[in-house]
């Protein structure tokens, strides 16, 4: 474990997590997603943007294993990822699934709720891909840590925009749900109402 | 096979037909799966000879019929018609068929006859989606008795000039453009004649989102997703090819005035 999770493996991870852009594309150009290539490829790249939001949610409960503390080296990386595949659904929904038809986005973004948890889940990851930088990082200060939180609130928005717009296999839905709401039933220590009930706890527990 | 002598028809001389690949490879037949390209891959095992259809209710003629009885081959004609799924993508393709009228007809439908309620073949063993509870099986569609009786609505057996795919309905469908795709019901083994408007599939399992008229509406959006547009396919690799949703699925001239007076916000 610890020769193979090695400064070395770093150009393969970054390649892995390119692999669905590359399969992506390459099925796309082959005709795979014919005849309705922007029905497919929206679905695809929303499941992947899906999947990097959990793998980021999975990354310090993972690292609190001693051998697999390493993971959290691809922190910033593994939440690109999330960025990157969510902005890649939302411009595959604008070009290859509305045809850039300004009526059909203009009715979506009245109509359809849902679109807008996606949206809000694409705006916090963009403001976590900007600020995550070294530099950033230290301009913030504790800030930093407080706003990168937020991803708590788009795998939320992901669940949502799952739920709100699956038709009868809700299988995917189902998935994703179990995944984000087990992951961040495992940060309650996180939200301050349960931080004070758990100290009061405590407290009570050792005046015995 | 292919149809002789199919009589042709003045419908949908203006529309481009989808190609006979797409048609056949990219449709919903939640009886062989979910996926798109799964109707294709799962129907090879449905024996559709041969096919009787039980003939039920308020009607004269009543009982059950062999599909050639009902349908001769003397009878065909082809109609081109524009296909619009509720899922906004569509496509135009060239239907074998008679009317579904001259059909009816021959029953002797009686006065209490307001509906007619259509069921497809239900048998896991030939249908491998119907194993899964996703719907509730078997698919059931119905109409009322004067859509059922308009011209437009078209009892299909064939294609492109050929009998109908497995994947497509086979041995026998229904076809009404004016309406979304899931009302044209396929593999078709029950008609019956009702008296008050049956139940029907995907208004059980969704009421709020698929109604018992199912009609082309570009003003009524779906709950989840717009229908002002439609993706036509084929489209291009990159570029859909995007284009407007008429009422009725463009057909406002033959069904209109079945729904005069109706709020269609409300009965959609």
């Amino acid at each position: 474990m610890a020769v193979f999770w090695d400064r070395r493996e770093k150009p393969y991870v970054l390649v892995l997590f390119f692999l669905p852009l590359v399969w992506m594309v390459s099925s796309l150009l082959l005709g795979r997603y014919f005849p309705d290539p922007g029905k497919a490829l929206m679905n695809l790249s929303g499941i992947w943007a899906s999947i990097f939001v959990v793998a980021v949610l999975l990354l310090s409960p993972v690292a609190r294993f001693k051998s697999f503390r390493v993971v959290s080296r691809y922190r910033r990386f593994v939440g690109l990822s999330a960025f990157f595949y969510s902005i890649l659904h939302l411009i595959v929904y604008l070009v290859l699934f509305a045809g850039l038809s300004l009526s059909w986005i203009v009715s979506d973004l009245i109509e359809k709720p849902y679109i807008y948890a996606g949206v809000l889940a694409v705006i916090i990851l963009s403001a976590l891909a900007i600020t995550s930088t070294k530099q950033m990082m230290k301009r913030m200060g504790k800030n930093w840590k407080r706003v990168h939180r937020l991803v708590y609130l788009a795998s939320i928005c992901v669940v949502a925009h799952l739920w709100w717009q699956v038709k009868s296999d809700i299988t995917i839905a189902i998935w994703f749900s179990i995944l984000i709401v087990s992951l961040l039933l495992l940060r309650m220590d996180q939200i301050p109402l349960y931080k004070s009930i758990l100290k009061k706890y405590r407290e009570s527990a050792c005046a015995k | 096979p292919s149809f002789q002598n199919i009589i042709e028809t003045p419908y949908g001389r203006d529309d481009k037909v989808s190609p006979y690949d797409v048609a056949t490879s990219y449709n919903n037949f939640y009886e062989f799966g979910y996926g798109k390209g799964d109707p294709k891959e799962q129907s090879s095992q449905l024996k559709t000879q041969p096919w009787t259809i039980s003939v039920e209710g308020e009607a004269a003629k009543t009982g059950v019929f062999d599909l050639d009885d009902i349908i001769k081959e003397s009878m065909l004609e082809e109609r081109i018609y524009r296909l619009r799924c509720v899922e906004a993508w569509s496509m135009v393709i060239p239907w074998v068929g008679v009317s579904l009228a001259s059909v009816l007809k021959r029953f002797e439908p009686t006065s209490k006859a307001k509906y007619v309620y259509f069921e497809t073949l239900f048998d896991p063993e030939q249908m491998p989606g119907q194993r899964s509870g996703s719907l509730d099986w078997p698919y059931r569609e119905g109409l009322r008795i004067d859509e059922a009786m308009n011209p437009l609505a078209m009892l299909a057996v064939g294609m492109y000039g050929s009998v109908l795919p497995n994947q497509n309905g086979a041995p026998v469908r229904l076809v009404l453009p004016w309406k979304y795709g899931f009302k044209s019901i396929k593999s078709i083994v029950k008609i019956r004649f009702v008296e008050t408007m049956p139940e029907t599939t995907w208004s059980l399992l969704a009421p709020n989102e698929y109604g018992f008229y199912a009609n082309v509406n570009p003003n009524v959006d779906h709950p989840r997703w717009s229908q002002k547009q439609e993706r036509r396919l084929p489209g291009g690799v990159l570029f859909p090819n995007v284009v407007e949703t008429k009422m009725f699925n463009g057909y406002e001239k033959e069904v209109a005035s079945l729904y005069s007076g109706m709020d269609l916000k409300r009965f959609y």
